[in-house]
């Protein structure tokens, strides 16, 4: 089967002066309702620039996810979860029911982003 | 619930989902009907009268950008009104849906006619060689709706929680505890499973429930990637585009939106799904064992000819009035507009298309019914609604040479 050639975007298509939609203003709020819920030292943290264009609002979930993902909002008693890096699946019978057991090996450490899918200079 | 002895399941470890934005089956992939007469999109001669009254017909002449700023309304007033033509309860209680009131919806926002009959324009498949490959090599679905006649968000739980919880809108909610997100689920009976979003810039839409309380189930779409190449792939992953144009975080350049919603270039979904489906099918180890949903979450305004069929009700929640922004309350018993999906995976017939009615409470019900099996906690909607897996039913493994390769241009 020949191999498809996918167009790439437009050369003016990249806009990040673009208003924000609906969905996007959505998002800033859920973060603003998380974010008036935070401590004032992590509050400190998070820029308080006006908030219209796409840049913008990508600006500002940055520093909210960063500290999300730092585990500031956590509740206390938050699920276990099993490390991806100890899964040794092998293949099943979906048989239903019966839970595997959890792992009790540490998180995998979360690693930066190299590199980038769609890119434009 | 399908036959756990077909080899296609038998095999299958892992299932990644890829829900993308605002994007209506027959805007998307109605010009398939023409290679495959199966495929329930456009004969071409469908209208929507204008707010004139003159008939409005579909266009194969939609563009990447441009046409659908505005962004199309697909509020849940806005929705009532493209389903049902503008006839009210009020003027008929026994009113049907007639799919007739997508032009005069769009008129409202700019009271501009000629602007008005774009949102009936669709995609020829030549100009979505992702989308339209993946249906016709793959399976389409004809009848995947959207759970709510509504917005992104309460549409968008229905794929993680199986409800919305009685939300038709955008606004902040808190899952109740009696239904938990299929995340929650397959973590606590052992099994792996993670939401990809694209970068800590575009971040996720799960912000208030899941991203605050359980930071650690989150990944972005290159820890995606980086999984794929080093056979970590969890479970169960779930994918989100990129939502904004913005800088690069981390300072190495400009990221365009991926997600396809209105008006960002489509092209640039396009090779999100070209990205996703090759990190699985250029793995030998994973494209075996893994198959992909890719689904719009709704139909962000634009044109489809079916009319969303009556479902069970959602009971016990019900939308009042205040909160559909209609005379009427809302009782979660009819689905919102027909949405794009497609299931790939190499156990699939070549050129399926699935005629049960799917939506999005179809994914957790899916994954809850193939990794865990009996599970009584969760919504009506969820308990009543399909699942997919079965239709990975092929005795032998397609072969490679037989399946789609897709590289981007750059």
């Amino acid at each position: 089967m020949e191999v498809i050639h996918v167009p790439p975007p437009g050369k003016t298509a990249f806009h990040k002066g673009r208003p924000m939609s609906d969905l996007i203003k959505a998002q800033i709020r859920h973060f603003k309702h998380v974010e008036e819920k935070l401590s004032p030292e992590h509050r400190e943290k998070i820029p308080q620039h006006r908030i219209t264009t796409e840049n913008e609002a990508a600006q500002y979930i940055t520093a909210m996810t960063r500290l999300l993902r730092s585990g500031v909002g956590e509740k206390p008693a938050k699920p276990k979860l099993v490390p991806i890096s100890a899964k040794k699946s092998a293949p099943r019978t979906p048989a239903r029911g019966i839970a595997i057991a959890a792992s009790e090996a540490p998180a995998k450490p979360r690693k930066k982003s190299k590199t980038k899918s769609t890119k434009k200079k | 619930m399908p036959d756990p002895k077909l080899p296609g399941l038998q095999q299958l470890q892992h299932v990644v989902v890829l829900m993308m934005e605002n994007r209506s089956f027959d805007h998307m992939l109605g010009g398939l009907k023409r290679i495959n007469p199966a495929i329930d999109g456009l004969d071409g001669d469908e209208t929507n009268p204008d707010s004139t009254g003159v008939p409005v017909s579909v266009s194969s002449t939609a563009e990447y950008q441009s046409q659908l700023d505005p962004d199309p309304d697909h509020h849940f007033p806005a929705v009532d009104l493209q389903i049902f033509g503008g006839v009210t309860t009020g003027q008929n209680p026994n009113r049907a849906a007639n799919m007739q009131g997508f032009v005069k919806s769009y008129f409202n926002q700019q009271r501009s006619v000629k602007h008005s009959h774009l949102i009936m324009n669709y995609f020829p498949p030549a100009k979505l060689p992702v989308l339209s490959k993946l249906a016709t090599e793959y399976a389409v679905f004809n009848r995947w709706f959207s759970s709510i006649p509504g917005p992104t968000l309460c549409n968008r739980a229905f794929a993680h929680y199986g409800t919305s919880f009685g939300q038709v809108s955008m606004d902040v909610f808190y899952w109740n505890k009696q239904f938990k997100s299929i995340y929650e689920r397959l973590n606590e009976a052992g099994h792996s499973t993670r939401l990809y979003y694209y970068d800590e810039a575009s971040s996720s839409l799960e912000v208030v429930n899941l991203l605050k309380n359980q930071p650690s189930l989150f990944g972005t779409f290159q820890d995606f990637l980086d999984a794929c190449g080093k056979n970590e792939l969890p479970e169960y992953s779930f994918i989100e585009p990129n939502y904004t144009d913005h800088d690069s975080p981390d300072g190495m350049g400009e990221l365009i939106a991926s997600d396809q919603h209105p008006d960002h270039d489509v092209r640039a979904g396009e090779q999100f799904i070209a990205d996703v489906y090759n990190a699985i099918r250029n793995n030998p180890k994973l494209w075996p064992n893994t198959a992909l949903l890719i689904v719009y979450d709704e139909h962000g305004g634009i044109y489809d000819h079916v009319p969303p069929p009556a479902c069970t009700p959602d009971s016990p929640f019900v939308a009042q009035p205040s909160a559909t922004g209609t005379p009427d309350p809302f009782y979660f018993d009819r689905l919102g507009v027909r949405v794009p999906a497609v299931l790939v995976s190499p156990w699939v017939a070549r050129g399926s298309v699935i005629n049960e009615v799917f939506e999005h409470a179809s994914i957790p019900a899916t994954m809850t019914d193939h990794f865990l099996g009996k599970y009584d906690q969760r919504s009506k909607r969820e308990l009543a609604a399909n699942t997919f897996l079965g239709y990975l039913d092929q005795a032998k493994i397609r072969p490679d040479d037989q399946c789609p390769a897709f590289k981007k241009g750059k």
